[in-house]
């Protein structure tokens, strides 16, 4: 597998950090919560990474477990595991599988990959699955603010701690941003490789002049 | 006490890199932003607050609980 790859894919990144393996559905009514993620993600000073940045022609697998492998941290929404409405009706199995492959991965090489499990509705996760009894499930209750409310919970460890009202503002900024970055790209959807990078460096420009603004003088409490 | 964690807020540069994205379009999203902080400066947030000010601002860095 290691000869077959070529320098500059994924698999070559140094394990960074700050990195964030986010694992969440592509679909349209996840849009908000998509862009929730980048901007809560991106206050805390990490980097979302996204399965959107694997281009097509190599094993998608392999790229997907690299892609983990890069991250710190690996945050996986199982709220959209219920059944595909498009016929033939099936359970969406890829979010709970990569959160397989990061506990796999924390479990057997790399104890200290943190991974978080997020869910829309109280124990449902636990009901859907089971194994993951005893493990704390962050509930957003499918609206931004609970995202925003919940990585706060999920990172309280972490020195920097903006707050939801700092999460909310970039929110807000990417929202304004997104049709711009859309008709540039040429895009329909924001799930695509090009809009997701866009979103992430001006959900970084947008947290450094937040950064900078609250750093000022005259402007803390 | 409680260990915290320092997550050194990646810059522009290191995004851009580890994302695979040019130099040029780094300089294009951070206009995009300027251009959006210079029409939209200090809009309501979600819950009808000012965008931009720092109201209940809190330090960022070595918070304890």
């Amino acid at each position: 597998m290691r000869g077959r790859e070529t320098a500059g894919t994924i698999k070559h990144l140094p394990r960074a950090k700050e990195s964030l393996f986010l694992n969440i559905p592509y679909d349209s009514s996840f849009s908000r919560l998509y862009l929730a993620y980048i901007a809560g993600v991106s206050s805390f000073g990490l980097m979302p990474r996204t399965t959107l940045e694997i281009p097509g022609g190599e094993r998608r697998l392999d790229r997907i477990f690299s892609l983990i492998r890069s991250c710190a941290y690996s945050l996986h929404d199982l709220s959209r595991v219920e059944l595909n409405i498009r016929p033939p009706r099936t359970p969406r199995f890829n979010m709970p599988f990569e959160l397989g492959l990061a506990v796999s991965w924390q479990k057997l090489k790399r104890p200290n990959h943190t991974w978080f499990v997020f869910e829309a509705m109280p124990r449902r996760a636990e009901k859907s699955l089971s194994d993951i009894s005893g493990t704390d499930v962050y509930v957003h209750h499918g609206n931004a603010r609970g995202v925003f409310t919940q990585l706060c919970n999920a990172f309280v460890r972490l020195k920097s701690q903006p707050t939801t009202q700092d999460m909310e503002e970039i929110y807000r900024r990417l929202t304004d941003l997104l049709p711009d970055l859309q008709a540039e790209a040429g895009a329909s959807s924001p799930f695509e490789a090009r809009v997701f990078q866009d979103l992430v460096l001006a959900a970084r420009a947008l947290s450094q002049h937040q950064r900078a603004v609250g750093d000022s003088p005259g402007l803390q409490d | 006490m409680a260990v915290r964690i320092e997550t050194p807020f990646p810059s522009m540069r290191k995004v851009a890199k580890t994302l695979g994205v040019s130099p040029e379009r780094v300089k294009e999203i951070e206009r995009l932003v300027e251009q959006h902080y210079k029409a939209h400066g200090d809009g309501p947030g979600l819950n009808g607050r000012s965008g931009n000010k720092r109201e209940n601002a809190r330090p960022r860095n070595g918070r304890h609980h």
